[in-house]
């Protein structure tokens, strides 16, 4: 159930009951008061006279004018995305991927900028011992495994339990670098970005129940940043001392020298005749390798027994075309249908 | 979707076609894949082309999940962490 369904079945509903107007408004208004948050509350039109609007345009009709800006109102408050790019390669070596600048920026210039989400503790990263896969057994929480690795793209203050995650992009790009930092945070002016300094005034507490976005961050350049000039920042001292620790003490696994990703073996072996599961106990493939299946060409071999190469790819072709597996594939529907025609044409 | 190679046969043009047992997309209740027996309960296909099957990295077995690979945090600097929030200890749910 979404909110525009709701709304639909609400209205739907009143008129089968022949509820009078005002009792559907006060009934619609009530509602909206329920303390309760949800996804689907936080998105239901608050007026019941935009109701009719839902139900004739679509619930998109509410919110998309507050989502449509004058050109000289993003001058003023908008934050731009694309003065850094994404590069594969970091100057750092093995640091992976990183941020860099696409023109000249100037010192004091906002170089991008991230909205931020809160949780109170390291409580979301835990990840105990547990079938994570199947999950056919609850996670046994006196033995913790790992944390997610979105801890380390998290930020956190010693002297609290409290972490801030950024949900923007590109900012998560950027790579630490203490004697070469070009850019720094520092929070949005009040209200541009929904930046809500009250909130800076407050308990955490008072802010947990929040359902909407009441922080952001701007990093900052420090000083004129070249194109094509790596952006850094400064993790700070604990995260220096902490990464000088895990090299120094860093072993690789025994069998380190041995490994290769699924992805470069399928690469390297495109069409190589594969192990059953019988001869995979005596050859086994390598144990980070997981066989996946096409479902679409499964269930088209399945449907149609005995059918020959080359009527599969008649049919696929028909299928893909079919407004049946247009709307099976939503927003990727193009993209999914020439892959896996292809795909199957090439077989 | 997940799949295991059961039976190869090669076609008389040479290409190998493969009988695979499978997981269908969707099933993401236990008790949907896992059998009263405690087994899985694999789907069979019948005969499909090489094209079909691939493979992916198994979950949490590339090198960012070995354990003791680095895990740390940024630092919120001083000069912007708010005063309200210095000495708060959330509670932890488990």
């Amino acid at each position: 159930m979404n909110a525009e369904q709701f709304t639909k079945d609400f209205k739907a509903l009143a008129q089968s009951t022949k509820l009078p107007f005002q009792v559907q408004e006060e009934l619609w208004t009530m509602i909206n008061g329920l303390p309760f948050h949800s996804r689907l509350f936080n998105a239901m039109p608050s007026k019941f006279d935009q109701v009719d609007k839902v139900i004739s345009e679509g619930i998109r009709s509410i919110y998309q004018p507050h989502s449509t800006r004058s050109v000289t109102e993003l001058d003023r408050i908008g934050r731009c995305l694309d003065k850094i790019q994404p590069g594969a390669r970091s100057t750092i070596p093995q640091a992976g991927r990183g941020a860099f600048a696409t023109r000249l920026i100037r010192k004091g210039e906002v170089v991008i900028g991230t909205p931020l989400i809160f949780t109170p503790t390291d409580d979301f990263y835990r990840m105990y011992q547990g079938d994570w896969i199947m999950q056919s057994a609850p996670p046994d929480r006196n033995n913790l495994k790992r944390m997610q690795l979105i801890i380390n793209y998290s930020w956190k203050h010693p002297e609290s339990s409290l972490f801030l995650i950024p949900y923007g992009p590109l900012a998560q790009l950027i790579n630490h670098n203490q004697t070469q930092a070009n850019v720094r945070v520092q929070w949005a002016k009040h209200g541009e970005m929904s930046q809500n300094h009250a909130w800076l005034t407050k308990s955490p507490e008072a802010i947990f129940p929040s359902a909407t976005p009441g922080l952001f961050w701007d990093f900052i350049a420090m000083r004129e940043i070249q194109p094509g000039e790596e952006i850094f920042l400064d993790y700070g001292d604990d995260w220096e001392k902490a990464w000088t620790e895990h090299v120094k003490n860093w072993k690789p696994p025994i069998d380190a020298e041995d490994y290769i990703s699924a992805r470069q073996w399928v690469q390297e072996n495109p069409d190589a005749m594969l192990r059953t599961e019988e001869e995979q106990g005596i050859d086994p493939y390598p144990d980070n390798f997981e066989m996946r299946c096409i479902a679409d060409i499964i269930e088209l071999y399945t449907a149609e027994e005995n059918l020959t190469n080359d009527q599969a790819k008649d049919l696929w072709h028909e299928k893909a075309q079919s407004s049946e597996y247009s709307t099976k594939t939503s927003s990727n529907a193009t993209e999914a249908t020439i892959s896996l025609s292809k795909l199957l044409f090439d077989v | 979707m997940i799949c295991t190679v059961q039976e190869r046969r090669q076609e008389p043009n040479g290409e190998y076609v493969y009988k695979v047992h499978y997981l269908p997309l969707g099933l993401f209740d236990t008790e949907d894949v896992i059998g009263e027996d405690g087994l899985v309960n694999w789907y069979e296909s019948t005969w499909i082309p090489r094209g079909a099957i691939s493979f992916a990295e198994k979950p949490y077995s590339t090198d960012i999940f070995l354990e003791g690979a680095f895990r740390h945090p940024i630092q919120i600097p001083d000069d912007i962490f708010p005063k309200p929030w210095q000495g708060f200890e959330g509670t932890l749910y488990w």
